[in-house]
């Protein structure tokens, strides 16, 4: 296989089928990431921050790692357009791919498909982040894995090329001195493994001496350094520079990250000779135990017999063995990513309220139910065979809890989101009952209040302004800026004419990429009220601003301090926007007095032509269980009433003994009614 | 060889004067400049001031003329170097003169001048911290040399942080603007009051059963090993709509002196139906001033949200304190200024180094007026006890903490006249009238610094040298060393 210039004959076979197979899983992992989380790494993407700015370049190398985070931030702004920032992140698996196998070359000449191994451990880190995005404290960490891999990778693979001890031990001092500063831990484990490549490569006694100055200067220079930085956790002054988490245990975005660590130490030790295609004998290449790049002849280790699967095998091992890695790679890429319906149109909501999307908001959470409907029959048909065979109430219980997880329910945040751009839309009153409700806990490891995940947007929309002002800097101030924070406190600002204030957000946004348009906008409005309160979103706002201020605090919760904040907080001021909040949330409340003090003042700000729909239901109902006939003088329309009274039938008809068990059958015929929403819906849980 | 240099210089000054507009139209108006360095009067060991020209232009020229020295710097953004920084200030006064060219002709502005005046201490320290509301993971007491742009973090929260456990640190403070005297205190996590007193460090639990807290604001002693502290039980609340965005306020509070030297805290005041806080010392020592209000409700548990309830009625007045340090003993409490017969509140009271002068922010109501766009700095002479709003210093924004520079000749001031959220630091100069200089945001190498900065400048105080223990000492102490227990002793009074 070795040519009379010592150049590699490639087998045409061999090289297609890998090529083929790399351009399958690297199409593979974009398809996977464009479709299946393409929201989340939106969502991603609005929650970093690049500007293009050598304030904010010098900014970075305030803490070690810092240099790879703003590459990382740098990259993350492509996630704007998910096609983009996927395109640029698959490429660069494609660059690590490549760079391990000219790094590795005598384990990756044989089992090429090894080199899948990094790359799938970071597609699991990519996609298996879930909620833990909200919780992600280093900047740029969506990129730095892969990033930190081909920097360690490369430092691997020039002390692999470089000869001379001098030199070698030139690159260890700054490799991991001045990698420390940009890449932080990337740099130390660099130093290392480039070390622990030459003693599999040149021998153990040969690399005893590198391997000494290695640890020493490794173990050494974060200490030495960790006093000219003073913006990072003492206690991660080996692990700066890689991802960081607000949780109890780091191993949820690490252990991908260790993965491929863990890998390039082992890389080099293995020696494999398996052949990969059935016309192959055992590899008899010197080249396979040469290090990175270097001429067989000129490696004393070249002619020993290398550790590992070297001898002679059957070929359908080598095929085996590169089949079982592509399988694992799979399998760990589909096992380990976080693929929740909930969370992904969390996501898919919470893109559509910043772009002011309203209709796309109550759409997706349509879809959302749309596409659960089977699994929902399946699920009803399942469970009533069950109930029929259970030999008791108790049993029944226990299907019907068991069963519970699963019918379709959104989460409160996603029945917020709802709430809010009907309302937004002058469509809560006919349409916020016609969805499906519910508080599905979000699957998630963390436990991240609403008011972290949302509270800028949902407060804002509703006008409590210095509360959205408040959840901007809460959520910066533990988690850093980001292009959404900067876009709502701009917001905030301008809605309370603190034009200056404003203007300092939009200046920053001026200096990005993607939100620099959005910001020009903003900028022809500026420090004019007339042309801010015809503008969108204000318009909408501006109408809410009508109560009196009060000291509170929201203790983290934002439904029930909505629902406080409308029904205590109007003033003899208020417009018809914020009586029909009011209604909204008295609704929402299903306390009948509340509903009735707050129609009142409904009907007089909107003097509404005609009651919408689930007022109608609500006052027909209410009436009807207080006997009260006083209503039939209201314009009221007739459907209402007779819906109304085929509900009550229904249940003459289908008597309810447990809620959850009925819900689903009621829901079928009455669920997009207030009725069912007060019957069937009770004690929901917020978060 | 002097040929030469003859020749060099004759370049120079021939390319300096090509940079000349060859004719200019004058404009009776200042040009656009940021931050608002027009007509200032500045320290002569300042920085440059650096600064923008915000006017439309293609083209831009400023010239520097001091005495006999000229230089031309070109380009909208405004940053004489070093050397040529130097050298104007060493002739005096400074004119500017800034030109603009647009549309192919340049516009002359009016020319403004940077006044030198006396030096200012040429170190201040403040803390950083996001304008926040209740997390704080970043913040860090910084140093910043005023004679150039140097800036370096004395102590970052960050550095004893343990997994979740944290740090909040606040209120440093120095001995006579020198910094082998200084404190301040790291909250929470390994916690506790970081004493370097004479160059030793200790870090002291000021909290004993007789006291409602630590302490809390400090006034090192001028003359004598004590501290006086206020202890405070503060919360923190939310205004639903009101410009201002967050209400502080005490539940309780009182005033405590450490003897550093005993390791005791004794009883300043303490009346139940009183909120006394913000000690300041005469130069003397002999007198302690502080602020007060009157509070009357019961100690149960709706105190608190009865304290927020009736926040907007809580006004503080003024108070001395005769002491006489020798025996550690105090006389009767005398109001100064009766601010809330008024309804006013007053804060933060600081004596200039004379002696003569009495300094504080006074606001509608309340304690902390980082957060009260009402809060304006007045002074007090303290020879014949009028008092005037410093009107020529006030914006219709915030002014809270101040400093006085050790010579007495400069204030260093918190304000957030810029964008009514991130405070900023200004100085001005004061004369010997007692007459104030606008004052001007501290310089700094971008210009555009303060727009970008998406942190606040708080508690600025002014240094003579810069505090030379490093951060990571004040961190190993922190970590190595717990928070030394204090004993209580009693009051004495004359």
């Amino acid at each position: 296989m070795t040519s009379v210039k010592g150049k590699k004959d490639k087998p045409a076979g061999l090289l297609s089928f890998r090529t083929v197979s790399d351009i399958l899983a690297l199409t593979f992992l974009w398809v996977l990431a464009f479709l299946a989380h393409k929201y989340p790494f939106i969502r991603i993407e609005s929650k970093s921050l690049f500007l293009y700015d050598t304030d904010f370049l010098l900014e970075s190398f305030r803490i070690p790692g810092g240099f790879l985070g703003w590459a990382g931030e740098f990259l993350t702004q492509f996630l704007h357009h998910p096609w983009m920032g996927t395109l640029i992140w698959v490429l660069l698996i494609a660059l690590t791919v490549r760079l391990v196998r000219k790094t590795y070359p005598a384990l990756c000449r044989s089992i090429w498909a090894a080199a899948y191994i990094p790359a799938s451990a970071m597609a699991v880190y990519a996609f298996g982040i879930g909620y833990g995005y909200f919780l992600m404290k280093s900047t740029g960490w969506f990129f730095v894995p892969v990033l930190g891999t081909l920097y360690a990778l490369s430092i691997v693979y020039l002390f692999g090329k470089i000869r001379g001890p001098m030199a070698r031990y030139a690159v260890i001092i700054a490799a991991t001195v001045a990698g420390y500063a940009l890449t932080g831990a990337w740099a130390l484990a660099g130093t290392l493994l480039a070390v622990l490549s030459l003693a599999a490569n040149e021998g153990f006694r040969k690399a005893v001496p590198y391997m000494i100055a290695a640890a020493v200067i490794v173990l050494c220079v974060p200490p030495a350094m960790k006093y000219l930085y003073t913006t990072f956790r003492a206690d991660e002054i080996y692990t700066v520079g890689l991802p960081l988490l607000d949780y109890k245990s780091q191993m949820p975005v690490r252990l991908p990250c260790f993965t491929v660590l863990l890998f390039m130490a082992i890389a080099p030790f293995i020696r494999s000779g398996l052949p990969t295609k059935l016309s192959d004998g055992p590899s008899t290449d010197g080249n396979s135990s040469a290090s990175a790049g270097r001429p067989a002849d000129r490696t004393p280790s070249a002619e020993k017999p290398s550790i590992g699967l070297h001898s002679v095998r059957p070929a359908v091992v080598g095929i085996a063995t590169q089949a079982a890695i592509i399988a694992a790679c799979l399998f760990s890429i589909l096992a380990f990513s976080y693929n929740d319906l909930n969370f992904r149109t969390e996501c898919a909501m919470s893109a559509a309220v910043d772009r002011n999307d309203w209709q796309e908001v109550a759409d997706i959470l349509k879809k959302a139910e749309s596409s659960s409907a089977k699994s929902d029959e399946r699920a009803y048909s399942a469970r009533s065979s069950r109930i029929l065979r259970a030999t008791g109430q108790a049993e029944t219980d226990t299907i019907i809890k068991k069963f519970d997880s699963r019918f379709y329910k959104p989460t409160r945040l996603m029945v917020l989101y709802k709430d809010m751009a009907l309302f937004l839309m002058g469509k809560e009153a006919d349409e916020m009952f016609t969805y499906r409700d519910g508080d599905r806990k979000q699957k998630s490891r963390y436990h991240i209040p609403m008011a972290f995940q949302a509270g800028k947007q949902i407060y804002f929309y509703y006008g409590m302004i210095n509360y959205s002002h408040r959840w901007c800097i809460e959520e910066t101030v533990e988690y850093g800026w980001n292009y959404a924070a900067l876009q709502y406190d701009a917001m905030s600002a301008m809605i309370m004419e603190e034009w200056d204030l404003a203007e300092k957000y939009i200046s920053l946004l001026e200096k990005t990429l993607y939100y620099k348009k959005w910001a020009a906008e903003q900028r022809k409005i500026l420090g004019d009220r007339e042309k801010m309160a015809a503008a969108e979103p204000y318009s909408k706002v501006l109408p809410l601003l009508c109560y009196d201020s009060r000291l509170s605090n929201d203790e983290v919760m934002i439904e029930p301090f909505l629902m406080t904040h409308f029904i205590s907080d109007r003033t003899l001021n208020a417009t018809p926007e914020f009586d029909r909040a009011t209604m909204m949330w008295a609704l929402r409340t299903q306390d009948i007095g509340l509903f009735w003090a707050s129609f009142l003042n409904y009907l007089e700000t909107n003097k509404p032509t005609k009651i919408p729909r689930h007022y109608q239901e609500a006052a027909v109902m209410y009436s009807a269980l207080a006997e009260d006939t006083a209503l039939s003088s209201l314009p009221f329309d007739k459907q209402i009433s007779i819906g109304y009274e085929q509900f009550m039938n229904y249940t003459k008809t289908n008597p309810v003994r447990n809620l959850e068990e009925s819900a689903y059958q009621y829901s079928k015929r009455f669920g997009k009614t207030f009725w069912f929403y007060y019957f069937f819906i009770r004690g929901q849980k917020t978060f | 060889m002097k040929r030469f240099y003859i020749y060099i210089t004759a370049f120079l000054l021939a390319a300096c004067g090509s940079n000349m507009p060859d004719g200019y139209s004058s404009s009776d108006s200042y040009p656009s400049i940021s931050p608002d360095y027009t007509d200032i009067t500045i320290p002569g060991n300042i920085a440059p001031m650096n600064f923008r020209i915000e006017n439309r232009g293609e083209r831009y020229l400023t010239l520097f003329t001091a005495g006999n020295t000229k230089t031309a710097v070109r380009g909208d953004v405004v940053a004489p170097n070093r050397k040529q920084w130097e050298d104007l200030k060493r002739e005096g006064n400074i004119d500017v003169q800034v030109f603009v060219k647009e549309n192919g002709s340049w516009t002359g502005y009016k020319p403004f001048t940077m006044t030198v005046a006396d030096d200012i201490d040429p170190y201040i320290s403040y803390r950083l911290i996001p304008p926040s509301v209740e997390s704080y993971e970043r913040l860090s007491i910084n140093q910043r040399d005023l004679t150039s742009f140097k800036e370096k973090v004395i102590y970052a929260n960050s550095m004893v942080q343990q997994g979740e456990s944290g740090q909040c640190i606040n209120c440093h403070h120095y001995r006579n603007w020198e910094t082998d005297n200084m404190q301040f205190h790291a909250r929470q996590f390994l916690g506790g009051t970081i004493i370097l007193f004479d160059g030793d460090l200790r870090k002291v639990n000021l909290k004993t059963d007789s006291t409602i807290s630590a302490g809390v604001y400090p006034a090192w002693h001028p003359t004598h090993d004590y501290i006086a502290y206020s202890t405070n039980k503060t919360h923190q609340s939310i205004h639903t709509a009101d410009y201002n965005r967050i209400e502080v306020t005490d539940e309780e509070s009182d005033l405590i002196l450490y003897d550093i030297r005993a390791n005791a805290v004794s009883i300043i005041e303490n009346d139940p139906d009183k909120f006394e806080c913000f000690p300041a010392w005469t130069p003397d020592g002999l007198t302690l001033y502080y602020v007060s209000a009157d509070y009357i409700a019961p100690f149960d548990k709706n105190r608190m949200n009865r304290v927020f309830l009736d926040s907007h009625t809580i006004k503080y007045d003024l108070y001395r304190k005769p002491f006489n340090p020798d025996s550690r003993t105090w006389g009767p409490s005398e109001l100064v200024i009766d601010a809330s017969a008024i309804g006013k509140s007053i804060t933060l009271p600081r004596i200039s180094p004379d002696g003569r002068h009495l300094m504080f922010s006074m606001g509608d109501y309340g304690i902390f007026h980082i957060w009260h766009r009402d809060a304006d700095l007045y002074m007090m002479d303290l020879n014949d006890g009028s008092v005037r709003s410093l009107d020529e210093v006030n914006s219709p924004d915030v002014e809270s903490y101040h400093s006085w520079s050790s010579n007495g000749r400069w204030v260093i001031f918190s304000t957030r006249r810029e964008d009514g959220a991130y405070t900023r630091l200004y100085l001005t100069h004061m004369d010997t009238e007692g007459n104030f200089s606008k004052p001007f945001a501290i310089p700094q190498r971008n210009p555009d610094f303060n727009r970008n900065f998406m942190f606040s400048f708080n508690i600025p105080e002014f240094m003579k040298e810069p505090v030379t223990v490093s951060a990571g000492t004040f961190a190993k102490f922190i970590k190595d060393n717990d928070a030394q227990p204090v004993s209580f002793q009693t009051k004495k009074e004359e």
